[in-house]
This record gives structure tokens, sequence and C-alpha cells, in this order.
């Protein structure tokens, strides 16, 4: 052992180093970035929800928004859409993914691509698509707000919530669900027993990537509802477009804390999960 | 010891460096501060006008497509505007080496106001709207450029700028929050372009198939009938706070407005008291009025098909809408591309899409271009800015911006009388003229009610110019073998004057008040009478009707018209009370299957879950169970 550890040292000779580098160095360029366009929004977003008008720390937007019906109202109506939508989502997408993991009926990869290509396009040219598309049908946002909105999100979060789901499926323990087969489950014990657990993380994710941009998202819904449905984007825009910076902040804090809590949940499930499946 | 006191001679020299600049600098705000203050001293400023001179560069803020560019495919063959501006100033200007404009643009007046809010982009030139100039005014962040364009001598604006629409927009005024005093837009800014909020629509849209287009015509020059369950489904709004709001409160105080309006029409009051009394109530925006504007825009909210800001506008065109509030510019785009798409169709519309100003009074708005107050600015860059001014407010050179853009420029004069006779005066279609170089003759499209081709011809359609064929060089007409017979003698240009061929059937449309006093070798009176036939044609029931109208109209509305129009002022304290009944107004109608929706997903899943875990539980204390037995 120890003959193969000299061999080791041996062409360790002193080379003169002209610039002192770390591999750590590489993280400065994402640390730069992150303290630029993350931290410090984050914490002008906070001291402008906790001030007033003159800079002075209050409760005002706080209050404000807590007090008010109407933003109450959107943001029930936000965590509304977005619940729908990543339920349809879910529910289209979870079958879909697991047909197309199947090898045996997708051949190859190009149906996947199929289904992803819609994200390579930039989603407001396909919202205005969308919306005319939709105004053909006669389903357009000024006779059914709902639906066509429903239509739109689904549509843009569709390959979200399939590709994460699609990762996962892929590495689906098969062996697992043939044993459970053999030990007498029927199609739906297995599923609820092997194949959902198994598939958790992925629907994690997929949760994750679809729930909190939904409720976020102003050009879809502005766009196909024709202005009839409002979510918190929609309002903290109307609000930093017209001067009123703590309100808006307060509603983007709102969000944050959102953000927050999904987080803690996605964290806890990670936890739980043993195999792994990765959510990419 | 010895190596810092080397230093001493430089420490020295910066000292007194860093204090002559600091004493400058001092003495140089002071000077922008009296100049700035109530009083502009005319003679102080010339003193200190040095003449400016070397490099400079121009930074501009406008709006989007809202100055003239060169674009070959569509027929502007001339340069940008802003390069010739840059060659105009090399020409007359040469103690200026070298001109560069900066142009930036941008989509909304808030953006604009947030971008100078911040403090970080500096521009020397601004283009808001009225109600955004009222905002800076109040916030003491302009320089007043009229006094300065009167001590330098640059007289375009107050010589070509209709006096009518100039004076509307000096009257508008603003207090200074940080002086006190109730200052008017007229000394900060100079006027570029200038509209209407109205009414476009489409008479005969396939939603409305069941009514009379003669009848929606008569109805869109009220406001109450985009309430009426008759239009149904094909309204837009605007999707911007204040446009909304108009519409809101010009039908909450109908009643008023109608009193104001029967008092002017019995001529108890005059136009300027009229127009006066209006403005004061559509100008409201205290608590109570909120309130009632409110209830109005959200019962009109469940009759319209949506919202919009930039959609209208193709939307109308494409047959998604049928109604939409809009600017008057944005109209004529509109109705253009309406036209056009039609023509290429070979559907001929009855009416085609119209444009209404309702007669219970309206919105007029101005943009202007002003000067907010900049430390960076040079002498020389305010000056290149005030000759800028100068530049555009040259006729030849506002009417290819009204040309490019659309919308109606604030400049009179003659080459923009010239274009809106080319435009819209029906008589240009009778003009026609023999090019001796080419050897061509141009000639007119007009049609009779039979479709057929009517050249200008010697019979009892005219009234005036009984003496036409003496007195007309030009006139000729078709012979049955096709072939022209000229009637008089050829290569002369005929001019409006030469013509009096009037069709008793045309409508008079006098432009006097826009053009009065700003015409050189045109007439006042007497060329600025335009002759239409499609100004404003509509009748219904034996009524007629003085609110709508096509292209000409959207673009020079007619005096009367302008008399109903009011200008909005800056909600000023109210502005954060008018935003939160605007987000009233957004909030969604939540219907019952919403929430029962909710609710019962929301009880499926926690059940889903909390039985997951129970099973997992229980099945995990089985194994342990069974784990304890095995051991």
């Amino acid at each position: 052992m120890k003959s193969n550890d000299l061999a080791l040292r041996a062409p360790k000779t002193k080379k003169p180093h002209l610039v002192l580098f770390k591999r750590k160095y590489l993280c400065i360029p994402y640390t730069v970035f992150l303290v630029l366009f993350i931290i410090i929004p984050i914490i002008l977003i906070v001291y402008y929800a906790f001030s007033d008008d003159t800079g002075a720390f209050s409760f005002d937007a706080l209050v404000g928004f807590f007090t008010t019906w109407t933003k109450i109202n959107v943001l029930f109506i936000s965590i509304f859409i977005a619940l729908q939508t990543t339920l349809i989502c879910l529910l289209i997408g979870y079958p879909l993914a697991y047909f197309l993991a199947d090898k045996k009926v997708n051949k190859n990869v190009v149906l996947v691509t199929l289904f992803i290509a819609p994200m390579w396009i930039n989603f407001v040219l396909r919202t205005g698509a969308t919306r005319d598309l939709l105004t053909w049908m006669n389903i357009n946002g000024g006779n059914y707000p709902y639906l066509a909105t429903l239509i739109g999100m689904v549509y843009n979060y569709l390959p979200f919530v399939i590709l994460p789901l699609y990762t996962t499926m892929l590495k689906l323990d098969k062996s697992q669900i043939e044993a459970s087969y053999d030990l007498g489950a029927n199609p739906f014990q297995t599923f609820i027993k092997n194949i959902l657990p198994q598939s958790l993380p992925g629907i994690v994710s997929a949760i994750t990537m679809t729930f909190m941009p939904t409720m976020s998202s102003y050009v879809i819904s502005d766009t196909l509802s024709e202005g009839k449905i409002t979510l918190l984007g929609n309002y903290i825009y109307l609000d930093f477009s017209n001067t009123a910076w703590n309100d808006g902040s307060f509603m983007a804090l709102i969000m944050l804390v959102i953000v927050g809590i999904s987080m803690l949940f996605t964290k806890n499930n990670e936890k739980v999960d043993s195999k792994g499946g990765a959510s990419w | 010891m010895k190596k810092y006191l080397a230093f001493a001679p430089f420490l020295l020299l910066t000292c007194t460096f860093s204090l002559s600049f600091k004493s400058g600098f001092l003495t140089s705000i002071e000077g922008v501060n009296a100049t700035d203050g109530t009083l502009f001293d005319e003679i102080q400023y010339l003193e200190d006008f040095q003449n400016p001179q070397g490099s400079q560069t121009l930074r501009l803020l406008n709006w989007e497509d809202y100055i003239y560019l060169n674009d070959e495919e569509n027929g502007y063959t001339s340069e940008d505007l802003v390069v010739q501006f840059e060659n105009y100033v090399k020409e007359n200007y040469p103690q200026f080496s070298e001109v560069s404009v900066v142009y930036s643009t941008t989509d909304t007046n808030e953006t604009m106001l947030n971008e100078l809010a911040t403090g970080k982009a500096h521009y020397d030139l601004i283009c808001p709207s009225d109600y955004g100039i009222q905002r800076l005014m109040r916030e003491n962040s302009l320089v007043k450029i009229k006094p300065r364009m009167e001590a330098l001598g640059l007289d375009n604006y107050s010589k070509y700028g209709s006096k009518r629409m100039t004076s509307a927009l000096n009257e508008i005024s603003a207090i200074n929050d940080v002086t006190g005093e109730m200052e008017y837009l007229g000394e900060y800014t100079v006027g570029y372009m200038w509209g209407t909020l109205g009414i476009i629509f489409n008479p005969e849209y396939d939603l409305y198939s069941d009514i009379d287009p003669y009848e929606m015509i008569y109805d869109m020059s009220d406001y109450s009938n985009l309430w009426s369950d008759k239009y149904y489904g094909g309204i837009s709004l605007k999707d911007s706070i204040r446009d909304t709001y108009f519409v809101g409160l010009a039908e909450t105080y109908k009643e008023e407005l109608l009193e104001q309006l029967e008092l002017y029409h019995s001529s108890q009051i005059d136009a300027d008291t009229y127009n006066e009394n209006i403005s004061v109530i559509l100008n409201r925006c205290d608590d109570e009025t909120l309130n009632l504007v409110k209830e109005e825009l959200l019962n009109l909210k469940n009759n319209i098909f949506g919202l919009e800001v930039d959609s209208g506008k193709q939307d109308i065109v494409t047959g998604t809408i049928g109604i939409n509030l809009a600017w008057s510019g944005d109209s004529v785009y509109s109705m253009d591309l309406a036209d056009e798409y039609n023509e290429n169709q070979g559907y001929e519309p009855e009416v085609g899409l119209c444009y209404s100003v309702p007669y219970t009074g309206a919105n007029i708005w101005f943009d202007g271009w002003c000067m907010p107050k900049d430390d960076t600015r040079s002498q020389a860059q305010e000056y290149l800015a005030l000759l800028f001014l100068d530049f555009i407010s040259d006729p030849v050179n506002a009417s290819q911006n009204t040309d490019y853009i659309g919308y109606t420029s604030f400049i009179g004069g003659d080459a923009i009388l010239d274009l809106m006779k080319d435009w819209y005066d029906i008589r240009t279609n009778y003009i026609y003229y023999y090019n001796e170089e080419t050897d061509e003759y141009y000639d007119v499209y007009y049609y009779d009610e039979n479709d057929e081709q009517i050249y200008v011809w010697y019979d009892d359609f005219h009234k005036e110019g009984e003496n036409l064929l003496e007195n007309n060089p030009l006139l000729y007409y078709e012979d049955e073998d096709g072939e022209h017979e000229y009637l008089t003698e050829e290569g002369k240009q005929a001019t409006y004057n030469d013509y009096l061929v009037i069709d008793p059937e045309w409508e008079v449309v006098d432009l006097s008040y826009f053009f009065n006093d700003t015409l050189e070798e045109y007439e006042n009176n007497v060329d600025t009478i335009f002759y239409s036939d499609c100004y404003l044609p509509f009748e219904y029931n034996g009524e007629e009707n003085f609110c709508v109208g096509r292209q000409f109209f959207c673009q020079f509305p007619d005096e009367e018209t302008i008399n109903r129009c009011v200008i909005m002022a800056d909600f000023g304290d109210q502005n954060d009370a008018v935003r939160i009944m605007w987000e009233d107004f957004k909030a969604n109608d939540i219907q019952p299957w919403v929430i029962v929706l909710f609710v019962i997903e929301i009880v499926l899943l926690v059940g889903f879950i909390l039985f997951l875990i129970i099973r997992n539980n229980i099945s995990h204390h089985l194994r342990k169970a069974r784990r304890k037995q095995n051991k």
C-alpha cells in the first residue's frame, strides 16, 4: 500500500501557480447573479411590503390586503385556477406519461418530443394563437372566461407535467409491479400501493412546476379571458404600474410565502421517497 | 516625510480645483433655479446663452410608432425624421460639428413617469399625455419651454400650431407642489398630437344581424346603449383605468350632462361655458362618485365581451368584437385596415366601420413634448432640444408625421391642409392633371349611385361655376371611344379654387376652427372648407345624427364635436382611490359552481391524503407487530 501511495505522490513536483485557482471559484458568477437578481429583489420586496409611501415602517399593506374583499377574491380565484390546472394536467399527463414510458407502446422518443414541443415556443406567442383558435371554436373569453383560461393554462403547463412524470415512469421498478400481481393484488390495488408511491416524486415536482406558475401567470388569463379573470399576477402588475409599490410588493410577498410553503411540502416528500426517482 | 511633502503641491492644486469646480457648479444650479422659478428672466437667459457648439447628443423618449420613419415598402421614401433633423442642424447650425439623436420608446404614460421617477434615465425631451404632464408639473420636475423658445426666436410652434388646440392645451393648469403656485401647461409643453376617445363599431356585425345598421349607428351616439341587452356580448372596453372610468362617469351623470346640453342648445349658455360645465362634471372623482361609477361599471361588465388595450384594433376588423372603446388614431387604423380587407375580399359593406363621439360628451386628449429637469443636460443639448421642437413644428415635417402615424397633429399650416385635402376632400377625386414629361393623364375615380364613373362634365350637376368651361383650363371628358376630349388647354394642374363643382348632397365640413391663422398661401375660411360625402352622413327615423363618422371625422371632428369634448385632468390625490375602485371593478365574478367545485375538490384531496396516511400507519403498525411475532 505504501509503495502505491509513494507512486501517487511522486509526480507531484512544485509547479508555480500563476493564478490561484480553486474549484469553488466557478460558483462566483452564479453567486453574483443570485445576490443581484434574487436576494436583493427579495429584500426590496420585503422592505416595500412593510413600509408606506414615505418609507416608514408600517403594516398598512398587510392590513389592506386582508381586509379588502377584492384582494381575497383575487387570491381565491388564483388558487382555484391553479388547483384546476394542476388537477387537469395531472389527470391528462399521468396516464400519458405512463404509456409514453412503456417501451412497447412508444418505440422511440418521437412521441415524447411531440408532447414537449410546445415548450420550445414562447408562451406569449402560443397564447395569442390559442386565443384565435378558441375564438374560431367559439369558446372565447367573452362567453366562457373560466373555460378559455383553463384550456390555455392546461395547454401551457401540460409539458411541465408530462416531462417529470415521464422521467419518473422510465425508472419504475417493473419487477415490483409484477410481484404485486403475483401476490394477488388487483390492478387498482397495484396502482394505489405500488405505481403511485413509486411515481410520487414525479407527481410532486409536476405539482410544483404547475401550481405556482399558474397562480402568478398574467398573460394567459388576461388574453384568454379577455380581461375578465384577474389573477394575483395581474393585480401586482396593476399596482406597480400605478406606483402603488407597497401594495404590490405585499402581494408579491404573499406569493413568496406560498412558494415557501410548497417548497417545504416538496422537501418532506423527497425525504419519504426512498427510490429517488429523479424529479428533473 | 520628504516623500509626503512632494505631494503637497498636488494636494493644493486639487483643493483649488475642486473648490472652483464646486462654486461653479453651485452657481450653475442657482442659475437653473433662477430661470425655473415662477419668473423667467429672458435677458439673463440670453446673456448666459453662449453659442453652443461641438458634438452633441439629443435624448428623446416617445411612444412606439409615433414619429415618421423611412418605410420604402409603404411609400415613405424620405429619411427618418430624426435623421432629417440631424441633417437640418448640420446645414443650418454649422457650429455643431456632430449631432446624434438617441430615440427611445415606451408604451404607457405610467412607464414613462416611473422611468423618470427612478431618476436613472436621462432625457432631453419626453412626450407624455396631458395628465402625465400635469403630474410632472405638480412634482416641479419640468423646465419651462415656451419662454426659452421665445427668447431664442424659435417661432414655428407659435406660428403654425393650431390656435384652437394649443389654447385648449395651454389652459390646462396644475398646482406646483413645491412653489404652491398655479401654473399652465402652455409654459411647459409643445403640443404634438391630439385626438378623442370614442366608440368604434361595426354596424353590420354578425352578432347584431337583426339590428338595422342605421339603428345601431344611431344607438352608438349614446353611451347608455353599451349597457343595453341589445348589444350583449360584442363590446370591448379598455383595460386602462382612465378610459373606461370616463364612460362610467358619463353614464352616471347623464342627466346633468343632458341638462347642460339643453341649456347650450337653447343658447342660454355659450360653447365655452358649456364645455367648462361638462368638464367639471366629467372630472369628478370624489369617493361618492367613485362608488356610483363602480356600480355602473360592474353592471356594464356583465354586458361586455371583454377588456383589452391593444388587441381591439385588430379584433374589430376580424370580427371578434363589434363595438370597441377606442382612441381616434387607432380607429383610423382599424377603418383603413377593414376597408382594405373588404376590398380584397370583394365585399362591399353598406357603411363600414364607424366612429362615434357620443353626444353627451367625450374625452379629448393631448400628447405634448416637455423637458424634464436634468443636471446632466448641457446648454447645447437644451438648445438642440428646442431646435428639435421647432423643427417638428414646421408644417412640412408635421405633415410627414401625420401622414405616417395617422394621428392628428397640433400643427396647421399649408402642408397639413394640403395633405388633408388630398385625403379627405371629395373634390380631390376630380382633380387630374397632365404630366408633360411622361405624357400621362392622372384622372379620377368617382362613382355615382349606379356604380358608373362620372367625369367632370358640363351638366346641371354643379351648382356654382357656371363658367367652368372658360375658367378651368383642365377640363376634359372621355368620349364613347374612350378617348379624352379636352375642353381647354392642357398642362396645368387645377387648384381647389378653380373647381367649384359642388354636389348638393355633399356635406360642408368647416375646419376653419383648426386651420385659421396658420395658413400662408391658402386663405382662411375659404380653403379650410372641405366637402365630403361620408363625414356625418347618418340619419335614422328622420333624426339626424351628428356624432358618428368615418376616417375624416375621426381625425378632424367638427367644431361642435370639439365643444363637447373635455380634458380629463390627473386625479391628483384621488389617484389611489381611483386605482382601488378599478381593482374592485377588475375583481372576479365568483359564481356558485366555482365555490362548490373548489370545496368538493379540497375535501376529496384532503380525504385522499388522509386515507393514504392512515393506511400507511395501519400497515406500518401491522408490519411492526408481525416482526415482533416473528422474533
